[in-house]
């Protein structure tokens, strides 16, 4: 990645990676794009001067970028598995142990540059729709895809679907114009509140043929049940299987707000959701064995 | 939340069912009932009936036969002596159960691993490992592999047939008995009659079966799961399989197990209950509670008509309940609620509520007001609840009467004005005349008992309702108790004794419970806050120690205050080890160097004995020859154990050089990164010095350079002044020469009309030069303008930065304070 020192390079990122102010006449600054932010470059062109501040490690950036093409080019499961562990070693330290400030920025970054179906038309209706969740989409598309890998599912086109599955979460949001409040207490799990009929034709209504896997397609529909079986059909987490189990927790970890990425949010973030995310034992220990295993082998 | 479902099993043996089975029917409660009846049906031979679930026990009837069958299970006796085996037939029988292995109940102490198929590309891989797997633990690794190709043979088909989705998600289990794999995979539009109908699926599942001990087949409606979990077993055994479909499982409570069991918790021993041990004098128990209580009260009474010789569990009372008549209300009831029910219920107390001793001591006007609210906020559904469970009548009159007048057109019970009142207020006008009786015999209760004066209520009520003595009296004294019981509440601080004598009170044990359970959790996170300050102390302290004793070891005095960079510190823990682990070795050495020492004495002394020995014993013959053989030999041995020793005196001497060189290098490392350090501080040190006065020259600069511009901008000002002014003039004298010419023009246009003509023409070009003069100064004092608020920004900007750099160099100085 080249260095970003002019509005023109950002043309092609999809999320800022840099804050940019605009320099007031009064020697003010105003910060008119953060980190992590939706880039529209129309709009930045309208400042007369602006300055480009930047913490942004390009280094484990472009070591996600590379990584994830490696499980792009592998063929053999050996391959992939070679893959899997150096990607343990790379987020082992900071993004688990929390031994040294990082940012999620470049992994979320990383994602959105190798996952992101620029190809479809929805998710830019959804940036257009909400911004906040468009954002909290893109980070969950992260975690779906560092947390899978982390539970084994080491396939590419895997990985890829389950970035573009945190998009299609809010579909109701574009398609059948709900407000976000219905979501959330739909989410929240007062499913008694609206009728069965009612809930059942949300639930119905996600079934989008975009995903390869028809799998991702059912958990559309499945995304609003809690392992505890307070969701909004009651399913449990007995009936579910890891992978499916994972991806409930995580959307009802991650709440929704705007991340605002900064230098050292990273740190430990992983560990940290996964104690969040209240799984059961077994994944649970997946996850950690994991990390362990990378450090026993590290000693 | 909990959904337990009981099964009905019925029991059809040729010979005696196996005892291990009616053990676990009976461990589970779940009720032997006939044929009709029955839902799933356990048997020794094969059935005929293909609407029920049915379980063959046998390990000689054809596995084929029963595959044929549709709903037909079979299972091998010899299944039941496995826990493994009895936690499937649970699972069929409809316990609950879990897609995970470990909380299904497999497990312990075995080796387990899962992997996911994203496809079918990369199965083989997987398959070696199952395989290898197999062979570390002696299992038949052909067969597995085979099965397992199988398997996927088959998902393969049904993802082609648009059924199956991937991920397939595969756990294994193995330990030296038994060795587990556990599939499953999202499905849509499929159960497992569809396995033994597609003829193609039919025969992989056959092969299947032959391939592995034990095969348990089964969909998860809710989940959408198809699930295979076959077993392998060492011991030899007849083939068992099992086919079902769930709708859902029974829903066990989904909580982690880390942390504590609330159901641990629930009861607390009666005999402790006083009031002065949990100091809940002053709780007050609100109505809501005592509506509850009541409710409970009644509930306890309904399974205690129902409740047979068997002990009560919760699957069974919501079974009992099934019957209740107000069975909305008690849905609402939580396990806690029903685990006090039972409690009580086996407690064998008559009453939650006031006894009626209690009732006695009551004075009568006291409540009879609380009494008369109670009647009138009576609802016919609660009261027909009263009398059915109370009075343990099936069909109670009134109930019947209540039917007759919320439908007053079909009835032929003539009731006063029905013809204007209908339906829920014939209720309502009903209760009223009983109230307005009630108040107006008051007078009558006064002094009494409240026992004393419920026959006379009684009497109003059975007589208005036009209903039996039993079923008023039903009524009377359950709203009598829970008047009673409010009473009592509300007389708490004077009559603590009421508690006392009731024992149990399980209102006070809830709120204790909840308030113990609140602790633990506060508790609970105190020791964790308190685990972490001692971690990061201990940490600390271990820090300190290392940093003090590498500082003592290099007798650097400089950096002991500043806190050690990582490396340090690790190559001093390095050190440290190496050290110890030198003296060690030096310490062997030494006891090696005095046992050679002595060694080498002691065979000295051996040989000169010998040689000794050897000259006498010069005339004895040949003994003596044997002993001088045995005692050359023994030279020879103690010779090589000396340069044995000898040897492993050398390597050690090698080996203390090789750690002293080691040392030595990580001394010099320490000594290097020691001065990187100083150097690092010196750097430091003189970027505090350095950097202000820099700073401030350039500041100086700029600001001389902005005081210049400015002085520029001034004289240009001055400059454009000067031009204006002389603009101005040059305008004031082109008007003048303008009058004159068209004074000129009218005094006479013919006279002199040639040179004014010229001098215009010489004006006019000066007005145009000038003009043009006008601009460039113009633009010229423009663009200057432009540059001076460019110089002003940027002063601005540097006063921001240098007070910036004044606070860093604010904070630096502090630093180096």
């Amino acid at each position: 990645m080249n260095k970003i020192e002019r509005l023109e390079d950002l043309e092609n990122f999809l999320i800022s990676p840099v804050n940019i102010y605009w320099l007031k006449k009064s020697g003010k600054q105003v910060c008119v794009l953060p980190v992590g932010g939706v880039v529209d470059l129309s709009s930045l062109k309208k400042y007369p001067e602006i300055k480009i501040e930047s913490f942004f490690d390009v280094a484990l950036y472009e070591n996600f970028l590379q990584l994830f093409q490696e499980f792009n080019n592998a063929h053999f499961e050996k391959e992939r598995i070679e893959t899997y562990s150096k990607f343990i070693s790379l987020i082992s330290n900071d993004y688990w142990y929390g031994k040294n400030d990082v940012s999620l920025l470049p992994m979320v970054m990383a994602c959105v540059e190798t996952f992101f179906d620029k190809g479809n038309s929805f998710p830019v209706n959804l940036k257009f729709k909400s911004e906040i969740i468009f954002q909290r989409s893109l980070l969950l598309g992260t975690m779906n895809v560092v947390y899978s890998i982390l539970i084994g599912h080491l396939s590419y086109s895997f990985m890829k679907e389950a970035f573009n599955l945190a998009l299609y979460y809010e579909h109701e949001l574009v398609t059948n114009h709900l407000n976000t409040n219905f979501i959330q207490e739909l989410e929240a799990g007062i499913a008694g509140k609206y009728p069965a009929e009612f809930v059942e034709k949300v639930v119905k209504d996600k079934v989008i043929d975009v995903f390869s896997f028809p799998f991702f397609s059912t958990l559309l529909k499945k995304h609003y049940e809690k392992i505890d079986g307070s969701g909004a059909t009651g399913i449990n987490g007995d009936e579910m299987n890891d992978t499916e189990r994972l991806y409930c927790s995580l959307h009802h970890s991650l709440k929704i707000r705007t991340p605002s990425y900064d230098y050292d949010d990273g740190r430990g973030y992983l560990m940290g959701l996964v104690g969040h995310m209240k799984l059961d034992k077994k994944l649970e220990m997946t996850i950690y064995s994991n990390f362990n295993l990378q450090t026993a082998v590290g000693a | 939340m909990n959904e337990q479902k009981i099964q009905h099993i019925h029991l059809d043996f040729e010979q005696e069912a196996p005892e291990v089975l009616l053990g676990l029917l009976q461990e589970l409660s779940l009720e032997i009932v006939s044929l009709e009846s029955a839902q799933v049906i356990i048997t020794d031979k094969t059935l005929d009936i293909d609407d029920k679930q049915v379980l063959c026990l046998s390990d000689t009837i054809q596995r084929d036969d029963v595959f044929k069958k549709k709903n037909h299970s079979l299972m091998s006796p010899a299944l039941l002596n496995y826990s493994m085996g009895v936690i499937l037939l649970k699972r069929y029988l409809g316990v609950s159960s879990s897609l995970s292995l470990d909380r299904a109940g497999i497990g312990g102490d075995v080796k387990n691993f899962t992997f996911k198929l994203s496809d079918s590309k990369s199965f083989g891989h997987y398959t070696d490992v199952l395989a290898s797997e197999a062979i570390h633990n002696e299992f038949n690794s052909f067969k597995l592999r085979n099965y397992f190709f199988k398997q996927i043979e088959c998902i393969e088909i049904l993802k082609n047939a648009s059924i199956a989705m991937y991920p397939l998600e595969v756990d294994f289990m193995s330990s030296n008995e038994l060795f587990i794999i556990q599939s499953h995979i999202t499905i849509q539009n499929m159960d497992t009659t569809d396995i033994r109908n597609d003829k193609r699926i039919g025969t992989i599942f056959n092969e299947m079966m032959n391939l592995s001990n034990v095969l348990d087949v089964y969909t998860l409606e809710s989940g959408s799961k198809l699930v295979f979990c076959s077993i392998w077993l060492k011991d030899e055994m007849a083939p068992s399989f099992f086919m079902s479909q769930f709708k859902d499982f029974n829903k066990l409570e989904y909580q982690r197990s880390v942390g504590t069991n609330s159901s641990e918790l629930k009861f607390v021993p009666t005999e402790n209950t006083s009031e002065n041990v949990f100091g809940f004098e002053n709780e007050k128990i609100s109505t809501a509670r005592i509506g509850e209580k009541v409710k409970l009260d009644r509930v306890a009474e309904f399974i205690r008509g129902k409740k047979s010789d068997e002990e009560l569990d919760i699957m069974r009372v919501k079974g009992y309940l099934e019957e209740y008549p107000a069975l909305q209300k008690v849905k609402s009831l939580s396990d806690d609620d029903l685990n006090e029910v039972i409690a009580f219920v086996n407690s064998g107390k008559d009453s939650m509520l006031a006894s009626e001793d209690e009732i006695q001591k009551i004075p009568a006007n006291e409540v009879l007001d609380d009494f008369v609210q109670k009647i009138k906020g009576l609802s016919h559904d609660e009261a027909d609840e009263i009398i059915r469970v109370r009075g343990s009548v099936e069909k109670p009159d009134l109930s019947q009467k209540i039917r007759a007048w919320l439908a007053p057109e079909e009835s032929d019970v003539v009731i006063k004005n029905s013809a204007d009142v209908i339906k829920e207020d014939v209720w309502r006008i009903k209760k009223d005349d009983i109230v307005k009786e009630i108040i107006d015999k008051k007078s009558l209760f006064e002094g009494k008992s409240l026992s004393e004066a419920k026959e006379g209520i009684s009497d109003i009520i059975s007589l208005n309702f036009d209903i039996p003595k039993s079923e008023s009296n039903a009524l009377v004294k359950d709203l009598l108790s829970l008047t009673c019981e409010e009473y009592r509440q509300s007389h708490h601080d004077e009559r603590t004794s009421a508690f006392d004598n009731s024992g149990y009170n399980p209102n006070l044990l809830k709120l204790e419970n909840d308030k113990l359970k609140s602790e633990i959790e506060n508790r609970n996170k105190q020791i964790k806050r308190m685990r972490n300050l001692v971690d990061s102390m201990r940490r600390k302290i271990e820090a300190g120690t290392i940093a003090s004793g590498i500082a003592k070891e290099i007798g650097a005095d400089k950096t002991v205050n500043q806190p050690l960079p990582n490396e340090v510190r690790v190559l001093a823990e390095e050190v440290k080890k190496k050290d110890s682990h030198i003296e060690s070795l030096k310490q062997s050495m030494s006891q090696l160097n005095e046992n050679y020492d002595e060694k080498v004495k002691f065979l000295e002394e051996q040989v000169s004995e010998l040689t000794s020995k050897l000259k006498k014993s010069v005339g004895d013959g040949n003994q003596a020859q044997n002993e001088s053989s045995d005692l050359s030999l023994k030279l020879k041995l103690t010779e090589e154990r000396y340069e044995v020793l000898n040897q492993k005196y050398e390597t050690v001497k090698i080996q203390d050089k090789e750690y002293s060189e080691q040392i030595n290098e990580l001394r010099n490392e320490i000594r290097e990164k020691d001065q990187n350090i100083s150097a690092l501080a010196g750097k430091l040190e003189e970027l505090n010095k350095t950097s202000p006065q820099e700073m401030e020259k350039a500041n100086n600069e700029m600001i001389e350079k902005l005081k210049a511009s400015d002085e520029e901008n001034k004289a240009l000002e001055l400059k454009y002044k000067q031009i204006e002014q002389k603009n101005k003039f040059l305008n004031g004298k082109l008007k003048d020469l303008e009058k004159k010419l068209q004074r000129a023009q009218g005094g006479g246009p013919a006279s002199g009309g040639g040179q004014s003509n010229t001098a215009l023409k010489q004006m006019e070009t000066k007005h145009d030069r000038m003009k043009q003069m006008y601009d460039k100064v113009n633009t010229d004092l423009a663009d200057r303008k432009k540059e001076l608020h460019k110089l002003k920004t940027e002063s601005n900007a540097m006063k921001l930065r240098i007070t910036e750099l004044e606070r860093k160099l604010s904070k630096y100085e502090k630093n180096a304070a």
